[in-house]
């Protein structure tokens, strides 16, 4: 029996006159990401992508692993291909949901009906359909009112599709659609999370790495690679930028009061990572911080942070508590990543009483004791690149 | 040129291990087979069970042959715990003892055991009176370790048993001594179970032993063809016994001259150390190849790594707990700011001066980074 992916578009068939824009971009993730798991052909029409797999060897499983986390969909359909032709599509919707219907004891059928040149209406195919299947299966009970499961049969063009109803999709927007955003990536729990969820509403993400080597391990630096790989599942190639930032950490240790020490590293990093972001043509910067999770990002400090950079910093996490970043995490499968006990550079010469409530002139009264300017021209000419996904 | 300091994690294997053990591969045949290929691999499994037992300085049918320290304890105290359990079922040991003995305590405390760890004092050491104020006549089975694997402390064994033919006579006394073979003189008078490890003195990784007093019965870990007496069953890992019988034989021939040169260069390292600043975690009476000591200031794995650039290797703790934090020295009540930033260097007979040397001038470097 030949099987094809029903992939449902969400938001953006609401769009007026640039729908079409969405659409195309949605199209092309689907082909470039299905392209690594085997030959499949992608066409859309009426708010549908129709994946077909073009040979044996593409994998049906792998290609449900790959749509679902495809932004700018709601929900993925595994379904047979039947001939128009009410014989075959009863034969077909009995032999192919076997093991589902066998599992269940309740059902009904629902069909819809896109091609109004099919000889019966949607309630006849519904009924027909039905009739068949509690003939083959004694077992099932029909039900119109929640049932176990529902059976949806879609009369198209060409073909008509039965399946078992959707798993549900990654939703958000079709990636890049948004423009592209440069995603401070620590290693912790928040930022993967930062990442995905401004991916999801359609930004195309680079990534920024801080790294404090031999303060932090190569394993630390892994650990993010990792992660990133896991983000690019869902957002598409994602290059990580890797700043060395020892000899910043150090200046600052050496030469500023301890407890302004986590802020004017802060500080480094967003300016750092704007000029990473205009270099990569991202226009805004993407952070995990959840106001006062930690001493740097009380409201006093997000201002001295975020007053280095011109770019808008987008902080999806700003307002959840750490469970519901963690749910999240789960969802997308960085926590277990995320957890695992490697030091990030955050972590180097932590002040013991970090200063929550600071003051602008405070903070550069601190900072004129290093030659910023040089001390990030070092750092930019230090970078190194990865690309994941 | 490279400084490898970290041989209480695992050694090099010696030159006379990798012959033996190349042998036994070429002598391919099992044991077990009664054929000419059987009767010649038997014979190299005899050899090196007599060969292990003169270096041990016990009989050969004590020797069991074992995966390595871990399953011999395992073995051991699973075995008298069940065997002595008419006795009682309290089991005394240490805080300080390996993963390897505290899991399986936990695992009998799981049974029905009760477990009393005796603390250690502050230098490290654990007095033979705290280990005499934890036996009660209900004590079954006491397990020590001889020398302890984090800092090189000696345990007063003779002291230990002792005290337990005073309150408990009939309890088992069980002694990992993975880091003591071949560094320390075992009490082979008084020890009725041991636990040994080939790849700490120059033998193979997978490799180790169990020493059984002569006459003492237990019950197997693992169920099959009745190998080793029935103790162990399993075809023979034939090149790793060659080779862990080898190393042992060899390392026994120079013991003398071997701890003298480790426990010179011991004491080289720790007035060095100390003149660096470094607090010193080991006890003043302790084995000839462990020193454990902690600058103060930052935290080991920066050093670890900062060393491993240059070639020189340590590790912080054991290398078996990587990025947690030393049970031992927490026993210890070290302060948070030398457990931190605590190192191991452990010795071999072949350790130099030079290497030493190696370590202390990178150590006073990287101190400086923090």
């Amino acid at each position: 029996m030949k099987e094809i992916l029903l992939c449902k578009c969400g938001e953006l068939v609401l769009k007026g006159l640039n729908r079409r824009k969405f659409e195309d971009r949605l199209q092309k993730t689907l082909h470039w990401r299905l392209k690594k798991v085997g030959n499949f052909k992608v066409h859309g029409c009426q708010s549908t992508f129709y994946v077909e797999p073009l040979d044996e060897n593409a994998s049906m499983d792998e290609a449900m692993e790959v749509c679902r986390r495809v932004f700018g969909l709601v929900g993925v359909c595994r379904a047979v291909v039947c001939e128009k032709d009410i014989k075959d599509i009863k034969e077909k919707a009995a032999l192919y949901l076997k093991d589902l219907l066998n599992g269940v004891r309740t059902y009904k059928v629902e069909t819809k009906r896109a091609d109004k040149r099919f000889a019966l209406t949607s309630p006849q195919i519904s009924r027909e359909v039905g009739g068949y299947l509690s003939d083959v299966y004694a077992h099932l009970q029909p039900q119109m009112d929640d049932p176990q499961v529902t059976v949806r049969v879609e009369v198209r063009e060409d073909y008509a599709f039965v399946h078992g109803g959707p798993i549900p999709g990654a939703g958000g927007l079709p990636t890049g659609t948004s423009g592209r955003g440069m995603l401070l990536l620590s290693g912790g729990i928040d930022s993967p999370v930062a990442g995905w969820m401004m991916a999801k509403r359609g930004l195309e993400l680079g990534s920024v790495h801080f790294f404090s080597y031999p303060y932090t391990s190569e394993q630390a630096k892994q650990k993010v690679l990792d992660l990133a790989e896991v983000l690019s599942k869902w957002c598409g190639k994602l290059t990580v930028t890797i700043v060395p930032f020892t000899h910043i950490q150090t200046e600052i240790r050496d030469k500023c009061k301890e407890d302004y020490f986590t802020l004017i590293m802060r500080r480094f990093m967003m300016r750092l990572a704007e000029q990473v972001a205009i270099r990569q043509d991202c226009q805004c910067l993407i952070t995990g911080e959840s106001l006062a999770q930690v001493a740097s990002q009380t409201i006093q400090a997000i201002n001295t942070t975020n007053a280095v950079c011109d770019m808008p910093v987008l902080r999806p996490v700003i307002g959840m508590d750490k469970e519901e970043i963690v749910t999240i995490a789960r969802r997308i499968e960085t926590m277990d990543i995320s957890i695992l006990p490697y030091e990030d550079c955050c972590t180097v010469f932590t002040p013991k009483h970090p200063q929550t409530k600071p003051t602008m002139e405070k903070v550069l009264e601190e900072e004129r004791k290093l030659d910023v300017e040089a001390l990030i021209a070092e750092a930019l000419e230090g970078i190194e690149k990865v690309t994941l996904g | 040129m490279e400084h490898y300091l970290d041989n209480a994690a695992t050694t090099a294997v010696l030159p006379c291990a990798r012959a033996a053990a190349l042998a036994a591969m070429e002598e391919f045949g099992n044991p077990g087979s009664l054929h000419a290929k059987g009767t010649a691999a038997r014979k190299i499994l005899d050899d090196s069970r007599k060969a292990l037992a003169a270096a041990l300085g016990c009989k050969p049918a004590c020797v069991t042959f074992t995966s390595g320290g871990s399953e011999s304890t395992n073995t051991a105290l699973r075995g008298a715990a069940q065997k002595n359990r008419h006795l009682g079922k309290h089991i005394v040991s240490t805080q300080i003892e390996h993963d390897a003995t505290l899991n399986t305590l936990k695992a009998l405390q799981n049974q029905g055991f009760e477990v009393t760890l005796v603390a250690p004092e502050m230098d490290g050491s654990v007095s033979a009176e705290a280990i005499r104020a934890a036996l009660r006549p209900d004590t079954a089975v006491v397990s020590l370790m001889a020398v302890c694997n984090e800092t090189g402390a000696i345990l007063p064994l003779r002291e230990a048993k002792a005290a337990m033919k005073q309150i408990c006579p009939k309890a088992l006394l069980h002694v990992d001594a993975v880091q003591a073979f071949c560094k320390i003189g075992l009490p082979m008078d008084i020890i009725d179970l041991m636990s040994l490890s080939a790849h700490k003195l120059g033998g193979l990784k997978g490799s180790g032993a169990l020493y059984v007093r002569e006459g003492l019965q237990l019950q197997p870990l693992i169920y099959g063809g009745n190998q080793e007496s029935g103790l162990r069953s399993g075809t023979e890992a034939m090149p790793q016994i060659a080779a862990f019988a080898a190393a042992a034989g060899e390392r026994m021939a120079n013991f003398r001259e071997n701890c003298e040169k480790m426990a010179a260069l011991r004491d080289q390292l720790i007035v060095e150390a100390q003149k660096l600043g470094c607090k010193i975690n080991t006890p003043a009476d302790c084995a000839p190849h462990i020193v454990n000591l902690s600058p103060c200031v930052g935290r080991s794995e920066v050093y670890i790594r900062v060393l491993s650039d240059r070639g020189i290797y340590v590790s912080g703790g054991s290398a078996c707990s990587r990025g947690k934090k030393s049970h031992v020295l927490t026993a210890m009540r070290v302060s948070g700011k030398n457990a931190d930033a605590a190192l191991r260097v452990s010795l071999c007979p072949e350790t130099s001066e030079e290497d030493i040397d190696a370590f202390l001038s990178a150590l006073a470097d990287a101190k400086k980074m923090f």
